[in-house]
């Protein structure tokens, strides 16, 4: 089963439809549950980041999601769910995000030709093998939605996209990922990718 | 690289085409059978907007979204009769990714601004629609209300000027005499909104030929969408994008 948590920040009906769509059950968590062995996380997010920890901390999820990473549970941040996985993010503020990826997570400079938000499809560079990547290839396109972006990590960025500058756009520790683009809105190259996850063992 | 948006037009569950803001015909008695016609998947994006006119549409509308959703796997805007946040909130719950405005940025801008701040700047599109007569300077031109119910209340640079200041993400440009018209954008206006702004624009009204779509690239819209031409010959959106790859343009491959 793939848990998507709810925290009112996220696009839950078209992820859960996504996921339904390659076969896997999927449910909605909005306070902590246990879970079986063999369940996943998902973390969406649309929105701003300060209110997307807002909402974590007002739902007892931070402990709970604290505590399933540390045991081992595997979990996919999406988009804002993936930007909150790191230290701290200038949106809003200088707000803390879950650090557990390192780094700050900035605004987009406005450049010509590169207008924010980043509104687009794109292709995204492979920059290390991994099984969530499998099957994918140069030519695939994702699609992104985001006015902010993660940095480049030597250890943990598996994928990279441009705009203006360089970015992760897929970051993986252990049992973490963090995907930039929305594999639910992705056509093809999404469902692939969210299948992986769902496969990850 | 630039998106294409198919537009559909949704009253009270049939989805139309429209000249000049009227509703000549109905193309589908439901907008299911309009996106398996047109393979949206092929599209970029598939915006639905409700222009009935009438708020017992809202409840039809959201169901309506929420059958589409289902099934699709391609960025969703809709809009159309948003005049409360319970109207963002009921058809993001539902699937849609963004939200268009166009009569709220006028009446309600404190809607739209708490909408930005709950739902993030990338979530909301404003919607404009220009009338290209009259004006001495574009910037003068007249904006259209509430798809003409209403009179004529601000001028398009003091709209550029709101859009701004609310921290709405995207613009969805139209014209009202362009609609339906198969002349292509008005591109006058068009290039007036992209250079006073520094959000992306959707171009959209008036293609009737694919080279519409690419006089849109190439005054910088970050997306051109059509409407009416979708229903014009089958698999609009396949055709659309291959003449533009074979004009040189970069577009997502499926």
């Amino acid at each position: 089963m793939i848990y998507v948590v709810d925290y009112g920040v996220g696009n839950v009906a078209s992820l859960c439809n996504a996921i339904e769509e390659i076969g896997i059950a999927c449910a909605l968590i909005s306070s902590p549950k246990k879970l079986k062995p063999n369940d996943k996380l998902v973390l969406p997010g649309v929105g701003a980041f300060p209110r997307a920890m807002h909402e974590l901390k007002n739902a007892s999820l931070l402990e709970f999601l604290y505590e399933e990473i540390s045991f081992g549970r595997k979990l996919l941040g999406i988009c804002l769910g993936m930007q909150i996985l790191f230290e701290m993010s200038e949106e809003g503020g200088q707000i803390s995000g879950l650090s557990l990826f390192p780094g700050l997570v900035r605004r987009f400079e406005v450049n010509p030709g590169a207008r924010v938000p980043r509104i687009e499809w794109a292709r995204i560079k492979k920059l290390k093998e991994h099984e969530l990547l499998s099957g994918s290839s140069e030519r695939d396109f994702y699609y992104f939605l985001h006015s902010f972006y993660c940095p480049l990590n030597d250890y943990y960025t598996i994928a990279s996209s441009s705009y203006g500058i360089d970015y992760s756009a897929v970051v993986v520790k252990e049992n973490l990922v963090g995907a930039q683009f929305h594999p639910e809105k992705s056509g093809r190259s999404g469902l692939r990718f969210l299948r992986n996850f769902a496969n990850w063992e | 690289m630039i998106r294409l948006v198919g537009v559909l037009l949704w009253v009270n569950g049939r989805i139309v085409q429209t000249e000049n803001f009227h509703v000549t015909n109905t193309i589908h008695e439901h907008p299911i059978h309009a996106v398996e016609a047109i393979e949206a998947e092929d599209l970029d994006e598939l915006a639905i907007i409700n222009i009935t006119g009438d708020v017992s549409s809202k409840e039809p509308f959201v169901n309506h979204i929420r059958d589409l959703a289902r099934g699709l796997r391609i960025p969703l805007i809709a809009g159309g009769q948003i005049s409360s946040v319970s109207d963002f909130k009921q058809l993001l719950n539902v699937g849609a990714d963004k939200i268009i405005c166009n009569t709220a940025v006028i009446d309600d801008p404190a809607l739209v601004e708490t909408a930005v701040e709950t739902y993030g700047s990338a979530t909301v599109v404003a919607s404009v629609d220009l009338s290209a007569t009259l004006a001495e300077k574009i910037g003068n031109s007249r904006i259209y209300h509430n798809r003409l119910r209403k009179p004529i209340s601000l001028t398009l640079d003091s709209w550029l000027h709101r859009q701004k200041e609310l921290g709405i993400g995207e613009i969805f440009f139209n014209n009202v005499e362009h609609d339906g018209a198969r002349i292509g954008y008005d591109l006058k206006g068009l290039q007036h909104v992209i250079e006073n702004s520094n959000s992306p624009v959707i171009a959209f009204g008036g293609v009737g030929d694919w080279s519409h779509l690419a006089e849109g690239v190439d005054i910088g819209a970050g997306a051109v969408a059509f409407g009416n031409a979708l229903h014009y010959v089958e698999t609009a959106p396949r055709k659309a994008k291959l003449f533009l790859k074979r004009n040189g343009y970069a577009v997502r491959e499926i």
